[in-house]
């Protein structure tokens, strides 16, 4: 079959690889349908995160046609159009039954690559480096999904593709985010990033109840869908003198409610802290520039709620004080997908979140080094390439 | 034990043990057995990779199922230690892969199956 692979640093290829193979019994194969880039893949496409293998098929957002099952599997069959969340969990464990999915403690084929940098090792992930499992990823015409009946999800009619591939991450990784944020009746949210995720936490925290929701990005194109699609307000950080200031006064001198990070380890920004990250970050003595996150610490009002959906590995002068002297409550998380797909699969039923206006730019598999190269640089207002097989 | 070594029933407590990678097989007898709490194994003779192992079982706190202890007691044949760190081991520690051993058979007795990337597809030789 074909597949997108990693072959080195800014490095990505389509290829002819085997096909995927039933291997346990819980199995099934993928027909992909849809697949898309997510932010999170260019930190190992560009080196920040070790531990991938040139020959890596990545990819963790898809969905697809099942083609085949193993023998254990019950509930899905073949034929069936299904969303696969980014997470492969069991089902069984401690933490699948306490709804905290991207923590199962049963699908890590490699938890001696996690251990010593987390302690202990989270669930495995698809085409996501080998310290996250080593998984094969889905930017490729097939791919294993372990566990099916616990992973796969059946998109209902009227639900079309497009919609149904963002459930398999973006949108369940921001309304995880807003969750986190328990929202109150007039709570302000300052979401930073209007990237997929950050856009999908947008509009769920407006779902869940929050009076004004407040986006930052500096792509115009980016803040235009925030006021959109989620009816934010919203910041571009390149032409205001500070954000801070500027949240400040949004919110009569009290700061949001609560703050969600949805950047990650490679913010941009501007201003002498973000040359510091910089050259701290090409230099390797810290994995992340962390400008986003310090600023939504420092934004947030008293006891507010910091919520983390961007990936960090180490981070620098991490302002610890201002969160344990604010009494600040932070959530954060890998995305607990399957604990919130029936929610949003009635939101994308209802028309209340139908993240397809994500799917900015479409390519056929084989230009999918081109896609990235486009949604890394976000060339013509790219929000996400998908890619069909 | 997937990670350290294939481990063959022979009958009558007899085991047979192949670490692979050219580390050898030995046998090892069931020297103790305490229904539900312990089970220990010894090697027979000299030249076994793991000269002793033992798996000991009691409840976890708040009824979260059992807790497993497993001790297993390296003793690399002269000169090996160098091969066993470069070759078997692929630079992790013994404790570590005892610590992937237990996992595998925490995934295996939770959910009947081990988690794997074998025989996956990659652009490369050995997809894993």
């Amino acid at each position: 079959m074909r597949a997108l692979y990693w072959n080195g640093v800014n490095d990505l290829r389509v290829g002819t690889v085997k096909d995927p193979e039933i291997v346990n019994p819980h199995d099934c194969i993928l027909r992909v349908s849809l697949s898309t880039t997510c932010g999170s893949d260019l930190h190992f496409i560009d080196g920040y995160i070790p531990t991938m293998k040139a020959g890596d098929v990545i990819g963790h957002e898809f969905m697809g046609v099942i083609e085949d099952v193993g023998p254990e599997v019950k509930k899905v069959k073949k034929g069936d159009r299904v969303v696969v969340p980014s997470f492969i969990t069991c089902g069984q464990c401690w933490y699948c039954k306490n709804k905290l999915h991207s923590l199962c403690d049963n699908t890590h084929p490699k938890p001696e690559l996690q251990e010593p940098v987390f302690g202990y090792p989270t669930a495995g992930i698809y085409g996501y480096t080998h310290a996250f499992g080593g998984y094969a990823g889905a930017h490729a015409q097939y791919v294993r999904v372990p566990f099916a009946d616990n992973d796969c999800f059946k998109v209902p009619e009227g639900v079309a593709d497009e919609t149904a591939l963002f459930l398999s991450d973006a949108a369940p990784t921001g309304y995880m985010g807003a969750d986190f944020c328990n929202i109150q009746p007039g709570d302000v949210v300052a979401v930073w990033g209007c990237g997929g995720v950050g856009l999908m936490a947008q509009q769920s925290a407006r779902l869940m109840g929050a009076e004004r929701v407040i986006g930052i990005d500096r792509y115009p194109e980016r803040l235009q869908m925030a006021r959109e699609h989620a009816g934010s307000e919203t910041i571009d950080y390149t032409q205001v003198d500070s954000v801070l200031e500027v949240l400040r006064e949004m919110t009569g001198g009290r700061g949001p409610d609560a703050c969600i990070d949805a950047v990650g380890m490679e913010a941009h920004g501007t201003g002498s802290q973000y040359a510091y990250d910089r050259v701290k970050q090409a230099l390797r003595l810290e994995t992340d520039r962390g400008q986003a996150l310090r600023e939504a610490i420092m934004a947030c009002r008293k006891g507010g709620t910091l919520s983390v959906l961007g990936v960090y590995g180490l981070i620098d002068k991490f302002p610890m004080g201002a969160i344990m002297n604010k009494g600040m409550t932070v959530r954060s998380a890998q995305q607990h997908g399957q604990a919130y797909m029936d929610r949003l699969l009635t939101h994308a039923q209802k028309g209340e979140l139908n993240p397809a206006y994500l799917a900015t730019h479409r390519f056929p598999l084989e230009d999918a080094p081109r896609g990235y190269d486009m949604f890394k640089h976000k060339t013509d207002g790219c929000v996400r390439a998908v890619f069909a097989p | 034990m997937a990670p350290i070594a294939d481990v063959q029933a022979m009958g009558d407590g007899q085991t047979r043990w192949s670490a692979g990678h050219d580390l050898g097989t030995w046998e090892m007898r069931l020297a103790e057995d305490q229904p539900g709490k312990s089970m220990r194994w010894e090697a027979q003779n000299e030249g076994a990779l793991i000269r002793e192992a033992s798996v000991r079982f009691r409840p976890a706190s708040g009824k979260r199922g059992t807790v497993v202890t497993l001790r297993a007691s390296f003793d690399p044949p002269g000169g090996m230690l160098g091969r066993v760190a470069a070759e078997m081991l692929n630079n992790t520690l013994p404790a570590s892969l005892a610590s992937k051993s237990l996992h595998y058979f925490k995934a295996l007795v939770q959910t009947g199956e081990i988690p794997t990337t074998e025989r996956q597809p990659a652009a490369r030789s050995d997809p894993r």
